[in-house]
């Protein structure tokens, strides 16, 4: 099922995880938690199926 | 018939579910509502402690197109921190969060429960949840600027749209015809939770369809030792998304919750990544052992 590539080379998780740490770090600097907050504390009526 | 073995802390995984579960709905870590919790959790809920990440990255969309109308820099309006989270989870864990963390994933089991007999779905239906990620979460609400997966999640049916109007009068008084569109859909997939695996895991989360893409390369890995096995089939019998463990484990439709590692024969394992496999370190040839 999986590609030589991903059975060969072990390590793309490392990168992905490196990656994945510059992105929050970078997010977070930008002040991406901050807006994800206002949402989460907004009640979505979208969610809750009122329009 | 051998009884099942593995690993004794893979016997937990109910009781991780229900603690995740309570974790993100105990009401008391409201604070850290900006993180995003890797599991399908509504944040329209009354207990809810985190942020969704599928709504996250739905008004992400729709206010990228803002931002870009006003000449803001493709970089800037991504969703960079919304996104490094859930390639940190899947890079790490692959789809564990789906067979350990998730409560929709954990009501899923829990209904799966109350019927043997289970119909197993067409493959292609697995592709559908790709398709939903991208138009519902990305495409659509870009172009519409309305959040279309989450107008009509069965998860915010339940956890926001029965908890939030039953302590709302006001909330009460707004009911309307698409309430009742969107408390169908909870009804429809709760019944089909029944009579198939985990159906919306496999057909329809646009999260699962994210960690999805990790796990056949995540850090944890599981591997299937076709030496040791007998065909004996108890793992397909129990594995809780009816796939094929013998052919399918840590694949796009395995969710990793390891209950195939409990194969009375031991042919089923997990590990880091970056540990010898078993046929590396088993010698199999006359010459290795002489
Ligand atoms: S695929 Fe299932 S278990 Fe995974 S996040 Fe979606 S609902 Fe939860
Ligand atoms: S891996 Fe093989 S031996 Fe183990 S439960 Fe599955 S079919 Fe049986
Ligand atoms: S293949 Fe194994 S780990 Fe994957 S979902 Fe099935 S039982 Fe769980």
């Amino acid at each position: 099922m999986r590609s030589t590539l991903t059975m060969k080379f072990r390590w793309w998780w490392l990168a992905a995880v490196v990656v994945a740490v510059a992105m929050i770090a970078g997010g977070v600097q930008a002040g991406q938690w901050e807006v994800v907050k206002r949402w989460a504390e907004t009640l979505c009526t979208g969610c809750i199926g009122l329009y | 018939m051998k009884q099942p073995v593995g690993p004794r802390w893979i016997y937990y995984r109910s009781y991780i579910q229900l603690f995740s579960t309570l974790l993100a709905n105990s009401y008391f870590l409201r604070g850290l509502k900006g993180f995003c919790y890797p599991g399908l959790n509504c944040w329209s809920c009354p207990a809810a402690n985190f942020a969704c990440p599928i709504g996250a990255l739905q008004y992400s969309s729709i206010t990228a197109r803002g931002g870009l109308a006003a000449g803001k820099p493709l970089g800037s309006v991504l969703p960079l921190y919304v996104l490094g989270t859930l390639v940190m989870c899947g890079a790490l864990l692959g789809r564990m969060m789906c067979g350990w963390l998730c409560p929709f994933g954990w009501l899923q089991d829990l209904m799966g429960r109350l019927r043997r007999g289970k119909y197993k779905l067409p493959k292609w239906t697995g592709y559908i949840r790709y398709v939903i990620l991208v138009g519902a979460v990305f495409v659509i609400p870009y172009y519409t600027g309305v959040p279309w997966f989450t107008k009509l999640c069965p998860q915010g049916a339940l956890q926001g749209g029965i908890f939030q109007p039953l302590l709302y009068p006001e909330l009460r008084a707004g009911i309307q015809s698409m309430w009742y569109v969107k408390q169908s859909i909870l009804v429809v997939t709760l019944v089909a939770m029944i009579f198939t695996r985990r159906p919306f895991c496999i057909v329809i989360c646009p999260l699962g369809a994210i960690f999805s893409l990790f796990n056949p390369w995540s850090a944890w890995q599981i591997k299937y030792d076709a030496e040791a096995c007998t065909d004996c089939e108890w793992c397909v019998v129990n594995c809780p998304v009816g796939i094929d463990p013998r052919r399918e484990v840590d694949g796009a439709n395995c969710i990793s919750c390891l209950e195939c590692q409990k194969c009375p024969y031991g042919a089923i394992y997990s590990q880091p990544r970056w540990w010898p496999r078993r046929s590396e370190t088993v010698p199999t040839s006359p010459e290795v052992i002489s």
